[in-house]
């Protein structure tokens, strides 16, 4: 090997060690980059070098290669941890905004409020004829119909901002897929600039495809040559460099509803699209929000039903000279008990009668008998009939119609003679909003019957029209414990407690399931930072290491330089 | 707080500071918790923080609210009570001020002035009594029962009407029951001591309107409703009556039922049941579904041959404010005739023309002359007759007929056949000649024609025909039959010896009339000696005919009416029908009634023998030259309360009849033992209600504590958890300041 060979092999080293600095360097500085995967430059012996006599030695050092330390497998774990985790964290969050809202330990949740309202009824049976506690009763029952409402609202607005949680996250996967199929394009085209090329342009996009793993559980798939596919549900969302694009469509659910759904830009199709923030959010609507809103209306519902079928059984302090019903009925022509789309009744009444007590100016109670003909048998009652009974038992003084709207409408022609209602055996009064506590159906419009906010003396605390009696109050007092068959037989307030319970424990195991799932993710997080990560206590080992290669190749191109000048003084 | 597991070979700098900044998160977190626990005191914050124990203190929570209340309602109804049993404390004192105002006023010593004065201090106790009577605890009345919202007596003509109801009031206990806290000053002050109970079960028939909650059933249990199967050959159908309400729902479904099994049977009603025509052709059978009781209920459970009938069981349907009067007595009716009704002052009829319900005709009687008339009436409990109550202290109320039989069918007379003779007058009875007054004693002498006489002993006679018998079967008589004169009113002794004296008879061996008349004291005309009126002691009155014959009437066996009037239409000298004096209840009003078949220019007479006051008593003492007598209703009800005592003592004093004045302090006595009674009830209740109290204080600190159990922060255990977070959370910082700064950098000199 030939003096000049050497200098070369000095040569080739200071290259190599300098070029194996700067990757140490670019390691350092990376140290803190999220996403950052420390490179290893892999120095190899460049040769064979022919140094005589049939000997041969290296011909000094080249950059092999200049490798990013990553394990794809770990990478694809640590993805679908990061799914996991984020999906535990968006339902347990989502879960607790519903449990704070209905604060089942506060003193001012729906059960305190329940509880308030039929315990203000037991007050008022102690002393029926008192004006302040009708009041109380009154502003409790508006109390608990405005807290219902408000419950509703909230619960609405939580649902309302998960959609825009989703769309926002369908944008964010809508710009992270486009990314990821670019820099599948860059990936390939620049693979064939040189070593290392490609380093920064794969960390890109395993930082993308982890971003994206949080908001959508993904399988990603190396197709070779730097491109890879992302499947979502199994179907590619990404396609080498295509990228079929993310978007938030609508849909109709099982009950009917519109609901929120994401599909493929390109098409329109369902993404099925499971875990991370998106599939929780879409979970969280179908299985907590759109639950807890009918929960919240079943048991307005209940409520409504539970206290006006008692409420039509009883008499106020006063009789009514005229009376609107609060129920809209759509089919004045219809059977009452007929299909609710046709008539228009949230609550259809069953066969039986009620009475009509008609009393004259003297105190004369009249009792009528009204039939509600529902048995399937003769001509079934409608509202056009049940105004016509009415009116047939009023006397002549007292008759009932039927409003343009569709109220029933019952007056006295004569002001001394006034009339009540009692012994519902048919549920038609509380079907029809007569004599009624509540009106609406559900927590969406259930408000105290404006007949009673205008006048408290329409409470019907009595029944059997006797001045004074308190039997309806205190029937009215065990509503809320009592059976609703709406409610699968519980009371209104025993579904509550029950829902309340349910929530309660939904939200502790979605709690339990963050922890569960921030540790896998941070053992494996902890794992690929162990491969991936840069130690800066490495990197100054590497650092002196080449530091020192390259004093001593340096010093070696001097020995060979020192070498060479004596041998040109041979030559003087 | 979770450990991240680490199975690692390298320490990068980024995984170090991840998975600090991830464990001074944590232990932030945990240490802020239990910050929140100790500032609140509340171990939970959210339910999901512990739901097991969130449940349980919902739970407790709820309980707590209800025991609130049950507290607060027990408190209620003990002022309530207290209120009453103050208000009858006064009312006693009240009491035993008018005795003794009777008491003294009794005797001989006071005079007529002094009464009226003393009258004076009653009427304001009376006006005194209707304040106590009427004492409200917040607005409501104490006396009410369950009417609180009304006074429970205002003044009614002379009297104080009960204006209450007879049901008591209840505030709520706990699980829904009722703890009665209002009085029924009814009973109190007596108020609707008497009524006239219906005698007569009105017997409804079934209406297609009659509500099946209405009826008795067929077995007494009332209608279960549910699927009923019908075969009829051997097609099986089933009749689904769960929905049913009325007795024409249960016509219509088993009408549909059995066309759809292609039968021409039916079913209908029928009086108080349900009646099926059978098949034509087959045999039907209606029975009930597993576990059901519908058809045995409805009475119409059973097997009926092809071309049959089924006479359904009577199903007892009650009587309602609904039920039409002509659906009472089996669907026969009532007799529209009316009825009469005087209360006080008062009198007024009701005819049941244009009346269509029971509840019409409870309405006229409530409201009977312009509502002047006070009296209350109202459908048994039972729901088989209806009631009538005079609820007017000092009163006296009498119900009668309209020219019909309307009270009768009804069962409202307040005098019928059955009423009672010991009930008359107010509980005074009727004042009989008693039936231990002597009869004639010792012996008589009959002289025959011929001369010869005979003895007849007299002791034990007591009434014409024994008189009849002891002379016909004396010893000695062979010749003088002794027989009830023509006019029936004496007996007529004929002697058949022949002789040619005349008959005659004189008082014997210790004769003694004792207060009797026998008329036949006399010398007679040859064999014949009629006897003039004849009268025992024993016997009450004595009826003269318009054709100025009579006959005595002896009522001291008499129960009931009916057996008054048999004793004036069987009695001696009141068989013949030319001249036959009945008796029975007024056609028109109340009362006996006594009707002569006798012609006459006299009049019909009844006049009281022997002292007896049984005439008076019974209302027909008096005269008539019409054919019949028409006399009072000596049944009048009338509340024996205090008011009633009261106001007899006031007027007592003001008329200075001593023997009102007795009867009122006896009276007032037993009022007294009356109101004792209540206040002795209202103290029982009183004292349960505290024993309430007290379990319900229990209750109240089993649950405060079960619930601080759950709920509360324990202290001791938080406060050293906080230690140890703080601890820890310390270590964490420090050994992150020094691991964050070492790096071999630091040691590499240049």
């Amino acid at each position: 090997m030939s003096l000049l060979g050497a200098l070369h092999t000095g040569g080739s080293s200071l290259a190599a060690q300098q070029a194996a600095l700067q990757v140490t360097g670019n390691n350092i500085s990376n140290a803190g980059t999220a996403g950052y995967s420390r490179q290893v430059v892999d120095l190899a012996s460049t040769g064979p070098a022919d140094i005589g006599n049939g000997q041969y030695t290296g011909n000094g050092v080249g950059v092999q290669s200049i490798e990013r330390q990553v394990s794809a497998a770990l990478n694809e774990s640590v993805r679908g941890a990061s799914s996991d985790q984020a999906s535990a964290q968006t339902s347990n969050t989502v879960l607790s905004q519903l449990e704070t809202t209905f604060g089942a330990l506060n003193d001012n949740d729906l059960a305190s409020r329940m509880t308030d309202f039929f315990n203000s009824f037991s007050t008022l049976a102690n002393n029926p004829a008192d004006e302040g506690q009708r009041a109380v009763v009154i502003q409790n029952g508006s109390t608990l119909a405005g807290y219902l409402q408000q419950l509703r609202g909230q619960v609405s607005t939580i649902g309302t901002n998960l959609s825009a949680q989703v769309t926002s996250n369908a944008q964010q996967a809508n710009t992270l897929v486009t990314q990821i199929a670019d820099l599948n394009k860059q990936i390939a085209s620049t693979g064939t600039a040189g070593i290392g090329a490609t380093n920064a342009l794969l960390d890109q996009r395993d930082q993308a495809l982890s971003q994206l793993a949080g908001i959508m559980d993904i399988k990603v798939i190396d197709q070779g040559g730097g491109n890879l596919n992302v499947l979502v549900g199994g179907m590619p969302v990404v396609q080498g460099t295509l990228s079929r694009g993310v978007q938030v469509g609508t849909t109709t659910d099982a009950s009917g509803n519109l609901v929120q759904q994401l599909q493929f830009s390109d098409n329109g199709d369902t993404m099925n699209a499971s875990g991370g923030t998106l599939g929780a959010l879409l979970t969280a609507q179908s299985q907590d929000v759109t639950p807890a809103l009918n929960e919240i209306d079943s048991i307005a519902a209940g409520l409504i039903q539970a206290v006006n079928q008692i409420h039509t059984q009883g008499q106020g302090s006063a009789g009514f000279t005229s009376v609107t019903g609060t129920t809209q009925v759509t089919d004045p022509t219809a059977a009452l008990n007929a299909s609710s789309i046709t008539t228009g009744i949230a609550f259809p009444p069953n066969n039986g009668t009620f009475n009509l007590y008609i009393t004259d100016g003297s105190g004369q109670t009249t009792t009528q008998q009204i039939t509600v003909n529902l048995s399937g048998q003769g001509a079934q009652t409608t509202l056009n009939s049940l105004a016509a009974s009415i009116t047939a038992a009023g006397g002549g003084t007292v008759s009932a119609s039927v409003d343009t709207a569709g109220h029933l409408q019952i007056t006295s022609s004569d002001p001394h003679v006034t009339f009540g209602f009692g012994d519902d055996t048919s549920g038609a009064l509380a079907s029809l909003g007569v004599n009624t506590f509540f009106s609406g159906k559900n927590a969406s419009d259930i408000a105290v019957n404006s007949v009673l906010t205008n006048d408290p003396d329409h409470l019907a605390t009595g029944r059997d029209n006797v001045a004074g009696s308190n039997r309806n109050a205190q029937a009215l007092a065990l509503a809320g414990s009592a059976a609703v068959a709406s409610l699968g037989g519980k009371s209104v307030q025993d579904a509550y407690a029950a829902y309340t319970a349910d929530l309660a424990a939904k939200t502790q195991t979605a709690s339990d399931s963050v922890t569960a799932t921030t540790t896998i993710y941070q053992s494996l997080y902890a794992q690929q930072q162990s491969i991936s990560g840069v130690s800066l206590d490495e990197e100054a080992i590497n650092l002196t290491q080449y530091q020192r290669a390259f004093e001593g190749s340096a010093r070696f191109i001097n020995v060979v330089n020192q070498m060479m000048q004596t041998v040109l003084t041979l030559i003087q | 707080m979770s450990v991240v597991p680490l199975q690692i070979g390298r320490v990068s700098m980024q995984m170090t500071g991840t998975l600090l900044a991830g464990t001074l998160n944590n232990t932030q977190s945990d240490l802020l918790k239990v910050q929140q626990q100790l500032s609140t005191g509340q171990r939970l914050t959210l339910a999901s923080d512990d739901p097991t124990a969130a449940i349980g203190i919902m739970q407790l929570n709820r309980q707590l609210a209800g025991n609130t209340q049950y507290s607060s309602n027990l408190n209620f109804a003990n002022s309530f009570l207290a209120q009453a049993d103050g208000s009858l404390g006064t009312v006693s004192d009240l009491i035993n001020q008018a005795s003794s105002i009777a008491s003294s006023e009794v005797g001989a010593g006071a005079s007529s002035d002094e009464r009226a004065s003393q009258a004076q201090v009653v009427d304001s106790m009376i006006t005194q009594l209707l304040n106590l009577a009427n004492t409200q605890y917040q607005g409501q009345s104490v006396f009410a029962g369950a009417a609180t919202g009304n006074a429970a007596f205002v003044a009614a003509g002379a009297g104080y009407q009960y204006n209450g109801s007879t049901d008591s009031q209840g505030v709520l206990g706990e699980d829904g029951t009722t703890i009665d806290y209002t009085v029924n000053g009814g009973q109190v002050f007596g108020g609707l001591s008497a009524q006239v109970a219906s005698t007569q079960s009105l017997n409804p028939a079934l209406t297609s309107a009659t509500r099946l909650a209405d009826l008795n059933g067929a077995v007494g249990n009332g209608i279960g409703t549910g699927p009923v199967t019908i075969t009829v050959g051997s097609t099986s159908v089933t009749a689904d009556l769960s929905h049913a309400a009325t007795a024409g729902d249960v016509v219509n479904i088993v009408n549909a039922a059995l066309t759809g099994a292609g039968s021409d049977a039916s079913i209908g009603l029928s009086g108080g049941g349900f009646a099926v025509t059978g098949d034509s052709t087959q045999a039907l059978t209606i029975a009930d579904a597993a576990g059901g009781s519908t058809a045995k209920d409805l009475g119409i459970s059973g097997t009926v041959a092809a071309a049959g009938t089924l006479a359904g069981t009577n199903v007892g349907p009650k009587v309602t404010v609904t039920t039409p009067l002509s659906a009472l007595n089996g669907g026969a009716g009532i007799d529209p005739s009316g009825i009469v009704i005087s209360n006080g002052g008062t009198s007024a009829t009701i005819p049941l023309a244009g009346l269509n319900t029971v509840g019409d005709l409870l309405n006229a009687i409530n409201n009977a002359g312009n509502g002047n008339l006070h009296v209350q009436a109202s459908i048994n409990a039972a729901g088989t007759g209806i009631n009538l109550l005079n609820p007017v202290s000092g009163s006296n109320m009498t119900v009668g007929e309209n020219g019909g039989s309307t009270a009768s069918a009804l069962g409202i007379r307040s005098m019928s056949a059955s009423t009672k003779v010991a009930d008359l007058n107010g509980g005074a009875g009727i004042g009989t000649a008693s039936a231990t007054m002597q009869g004639p004693t010792g012996q008589i002498v009959i002289t025959r024609t011929d001369g010869t006489s005979f003895n007849v002993t007299l002791d034990g006679v007591k009434s014409v025909s024994q008189l009849i018998a002891a002379i016909n079967s004396a010893s000695g008589n062979t010749t003088v039959t002794a027989t009830l004169n023509g006019t029936g009113n004496g007996i007529t002794l004929t002697d058949t010896s022949g002789g040619a004296g005349n008959l005659s008879v004189t008082g014997g061996t210790n004769f003694n009339a004792n207060g009797s008349l026998l008329g036949i004291f006399q010398t007679g005309t040859g064999g014949t000696l009629t006897g003039t009126d004849i009268t025992f002691s024993t016997d009450d009155f004595r009826i003269t005919r318009h054709d100025g014959t009579s006959f005595s009437v002896n009522v001291s066996g008499a129960a009931t009416i009916q057996d008054v009037l048999n004793a004036i239409n069987n009695a001696d000298g009141n068989g013949n029908p030319a001249n036959k004096v009945t008796a029975s209840l007024n056609a028109n009003g109340n009362g006996i009634s006594l009707s002569d078949a006798s012609a006459g220019s006299g009049a019909l007479a009844v006049t009281a023998t022997n002292g007896s006051a049984a005439a008076t008593g019974l209302g027909i003492a008096g005269s008539s030259v019409s054919a019949t007598l028409n006399g009072q209703d000596v049944n009048p009800i009338s509340p024996t309360g205090l008011f009633s005592s009261l106001i007899m003592l006031r007027n007592a004093l003001l008329n200075n009849d001593t023997t009102g004045i007795q009867r009122a302090a006896t009276l007032l006595s037993q009022n007294s033992t009356q109101v004792a009674t209540a206040r002795g009830i209202i103290g029982a209740r009183e004292q349960d209600i505290s024993a309430r109290q007290t379990t319900a204080t229990n209750e109240n600190t089993a649950l405060q504590s079960a619930l601080s159990l759950l709920s509360d922060t324990d202290m001791t255990t938080t406060i050293t958890k906080f230690q140890q977070l703080q601890t820890s959370y310390q270590a964490a910082l420090q050994t992150a300041e020094t691991t964050r700064n070492l790096s071999l950098l630091d040691f590499l000199t240049s």
